[in-house]
């Protein structure tokens, strides 16, 4: 297969000459790929954005509708795993779309569009942290906003924490992830710095 | 990469921790039923009820909340993580017939009519209105007759309870078609329900879950996670006395039924083995939740049970590669949206009307070419041009403008195209059997492109019917290919599902293969929703209900929720039959 993972993807690229990696940018439960396309056309350092599209559509009847109409608007969107009772991700759903993500950093250093930093909002936050857990040496940075670290029994609680690769968790509840521009700059600033061969 | 931490993702991991996939555990569930205590086995066990209900989707929520209605005293197991089933993921629409809503609009339901085309629906090759039964065996008739009669009963009763609130499924673009259309049917009586939000908007299968789940609360019923059935525990009678399950992880659990067992456990469609067997052909994907494996199949045969439509699915198209790559395939394709768009198999030639339900459109994956042996339609290309790739943009699986997706193929040409496609099949033939194009696949394309041109600027389809039905009609004009706003192209005027291919390219293809929402094959029940053993009889204590039985309403799909009507009327009976049943003696 030309592509390795068949998500649907908005991608952006870097139009300046000092382009500095890849953000791999994955929405909240609800939402869908233009999501982080504001925050990331926000920050001054020059990425080339891919932000993919969870597969699974909230609305499994009108995934179609465009979300314009108000009559479908509050069902709109997409997510990228179930959850439990506590709130936990559903293992399968979210063993899934871990491996989409594992897939599409494999994509972009296969292309030599490395590094590649993760940045997840709400529930992409939870898959981000869940990719600096399983996936630590493929990225150079997570950034992380408003969300948990996975908490599935027997997955989670057998891997080593990801210490040796750079994760900023950003809680401010924010209801726009704009909010979060200085803080996600500053953190990617301080790793560009720190970045030399495309391998943290 | 240090050699402790490699990287990687197993998503078969994944699905063992999710409570499915589990091969070790599939064996022993496989293993007979256990000896009971009049053989000697001490039955000792963990907890003690009325009655087990076995899943928590529709069906089993269903019958849990009517076996506690009836007095009894309830507990669920649900194998999964998640409370719900596949109708958690499900649209939450429910096809009954004779809701007293119909009533209050003026619409007198009438039964015989109803009944006769339901039954013909069902089995259109015993279908005879002049005979009895309209020509269909008793067992066949009973169950058809029991869901008209007690379908609406059963969501009407969930209302009184407080347990599931209903509102006509209409409200959203007015009423829909069904998918059979009965002869001389001069007007659309839309018979499907959606669960009504508290305020006051429809919900989806994960707000009818929501409701369901409330109600088991208010109710003080037990669901015990993460527990999945491996075997039921009969006494010396022979009676169903109890169910043994394995905790994820843990160790095995007995709780004892005093009066019955009801299993809603769901079809097969993530059972490998069960598929290979008992499906007519290849199924690449399923929208069911990844533990549905089919666990009642093996528990039942251990007891005798007779099994019974074991062939059947509720059948949907999924796109290919994305049914390759999810252990719950996201999405169908309940119509290909466009409609300067057509479905060709290898050869290049359109083989079914491509805006008829899912249901019957994905039989036509199941077509056997005799001569060239194989499987002829196994996957087909649904091919359009730029305008129904602007005009349609977003329509699933059309993606949105301003997005890619890898599963689009592309070529300025029609012989660009077919290289495309072709060379995409090359790339997963090891999965697919090898298909590949035939090699006249790229002169023939152009020629069927032809003929569609010719027969869609008459708006006639004389091939297979295009946009001749109100199905076809409706669905694709009011919800699957209603135009995008600021579109420069006008839509087609003599048949709104037809409209010639631009003779310029860009063209595109979508490889759709065959899936499922689930299979609906599993043991046969009576009236009763009690589960037969091989002689016709009923296993005492046990009952089914949802996908894990044989389909009350046969291989067919009525109408959307032609799932989850049959779901909640046979899970009423279910539970309430369970709790009514008289306690049983263990020895």
């Amino acid at each position: 297969m030309n592509a390795r993972s068949q998500l649907l993807r908005r991608e952006l690229r870097a139009t300046g000459r000092e382009r500095c990696g890849t953000l791999l940018a994955l929405h909240s439960d609800g939402a869908d790929s233009s999501e982080l396309l504001p925050l990331c056309a926000a920050l001054e350092a020059e990425f080339d954005v891919l932000a993919p599209q969870a597969s699974r559509s909230r609305n499994p009847f009108l995934s179609s509708a465009p979300p314009d109409d108000p009559r479908w608007r509050a069902y709109a969107g997409f997510s990228w795993f179930r959850r439990d009772d506590a709130g936990r991700p559903e293992p399968a759903s979210f063993g899934d779309s871990l491996w989409q993500v594992q897939q599409l950093v494999l994509e972009l250093l296969e292309r030599g569009d490395g590094p590649v930093f993760l940045l997840g909002y709400r529930e992409g936050a939870t898959l981000a942290l869940g990719a600096a857990l399983a996936l630590p040496e493929l990225l150079d940075g997570v950034v992380a906003i408003d969300g948990d670290a996975p908490e599935i029994p027997g997955w989670s609680d057998r891997l080593a924490s990801a210490a040796d690769l750079p994760v900023a968790a950003i809680r401010a509840d924010y209801t726009d992830p704009r909010g979060a521009a200085d803080a996600v700059a500053k953190f990617l600033d301080a790793r560009l710095g720190g970045v030399s061969d495309g391998r943290g | 990469m240090p050699p402790e931490r490699a990287s990687g993702v197993s998503r078969r991991d994944f699905l063992g921790l999710a409570g499915a996939a589990g091969a070790a555990l599939a064996t022993s569930a496989c293993a007979s039923v256990t000896a009971a205590s009049g053989s000697g086995e001490a039955l000792v066990f963990d907890f003690e009820t009325d009655v087990v209900v076995v899943g928590s989707g529709a069906a089993g929520a269903v019958a849990a909340l009517y076996a506690h209605e009836r007095g009894a005293q309830v507990l669920v197991l649900e194998k999964g993580p998640v409370f719900g089933g596949t109708t958690a993921k499900s649209g939450g629409v429910y096809w009954i017939p004779n809701h007293p809503i119909e009533r209050e609009r003026g619409l007198k339901e009438p039964r015989e009519a109803t009944l006769a085309a339901m039954s013909r629906a069902s089995y259109p090759l015993l279908f005879n209105a002049s005979k009895p039964r309209f020509g269909l065996p008793q067992h066949e008739y009973d169950l058809i007759e029991t869901f008209y009669d007690r379908g609406a009963d059963a969501v009407v009763g969930l209302e009184k309870m407080g347990a599931l609130v209903s509102m006509p499924a209409d409200v959203l673009v007015g009423p829909m078609p069904d998918y059979f259309e009965p002869p001389n049917a001069t007007k659309i009586v839309d018979r499907r329900y959606w669960p009504r939000k508290p305020d006051g908007s429809f919900g989806l299968g994960d707000e009818m879950v929501r409701q369901l789940k409330a109600g088991l609360e208010n109710r003080k019923v037990p669901v015990l996670m993460g527990h999945r059935a491996q075997r039921l525990l009969r006494n010396a009678k022979s009676e169903i006395v109890g169910v043994e399950a394995q905790k994820l992880g843990g160790q095995a659990v007995r709780i004892r039924a005093r009066r019955g067992v009801v299993f809603a456990s769901g079809g097969y469609t993530h059972n490998a083995d069960l598929v290979l067997n008992f499906q007519p052909g290849p199924v690449f994907g399923g929208c069911a939740v990844p533990t549905n494996e089919g666990d009642f199949v093996a528990i039942s045969e251990s007891l005798g049970a007779k099994l019974g439509h074991m062939q059947s699915a509720w059948r949907a198209q999924v796109v290919l590669e994305q049914a390759l790559q999810f252990s719950s395939t996201p999405d169908d394709v309940f119509m290909p949206p466009g409609d300067s768009m057509i479905l060709v198999n290898r050869l290049g030639v359109r083989v079914v009307d491509e805006k008829t339900n899912y249901n019957e459109r994905t039989r036509v994956h199941y077509v056997w070419d005799p001569v060239r042996h194989e499987w002829i339609n196994l996957l087909l290309f649904m091919v359009y041009d730029q305008r129904t790739a602007e005009l349609f943009a977003g329509r699933f699986p059309l993606p949105p403008a301003g997005t890619s997706v890898p599963y689009v193929l592309r070529g300025n040409t029609l012989a660009e195209l077919a290289k495309a496609i072709d060379a995409r099949l090359e790339a997963l033939a090891d999965r697919t059997g090898g298909a590949r194009l035939a090699e006249d696949f790229a002169k023939t394309l152009p020629k069927t492109i032809a003929r569609w041109n010719q027969l869609s600027a008459r708006g006639v389809d004389e091939d297979f019917q295009r946009g001749a039905g109100v199905y076809d009609r409706d669905w694709h004009a009011r919800i699957w290919s209603f135009a995008n706003p600021g579109t420069r192209h006008a839509l087609a005027e003599k048949n709104v599902t037809m409209h010639p291919f631009s003779g310029r390219g860009p063209y595109y293809a979508i490889m759709l293969a065959a899936g499922t929402l689930d299979t609906n094959g599993g043991p046969v029940i009576n009236r009763h929703a009690q589960v037969l053993d091989a002689a016709g009889q009923p296993i005492p204590g046990l009952y089914g209900a949802g996908n894990c039985i044989a389909s009350p309403t046969g291989p067919y799909y009525f109408a959307g929720g032609g799932t989850l009507g049959p779901a909640v009327a046979f899970g009423c009976i279910a539970g309430e039959g369970a709790a009514g049943e008289p306690p049983k003696e263990l020895a």
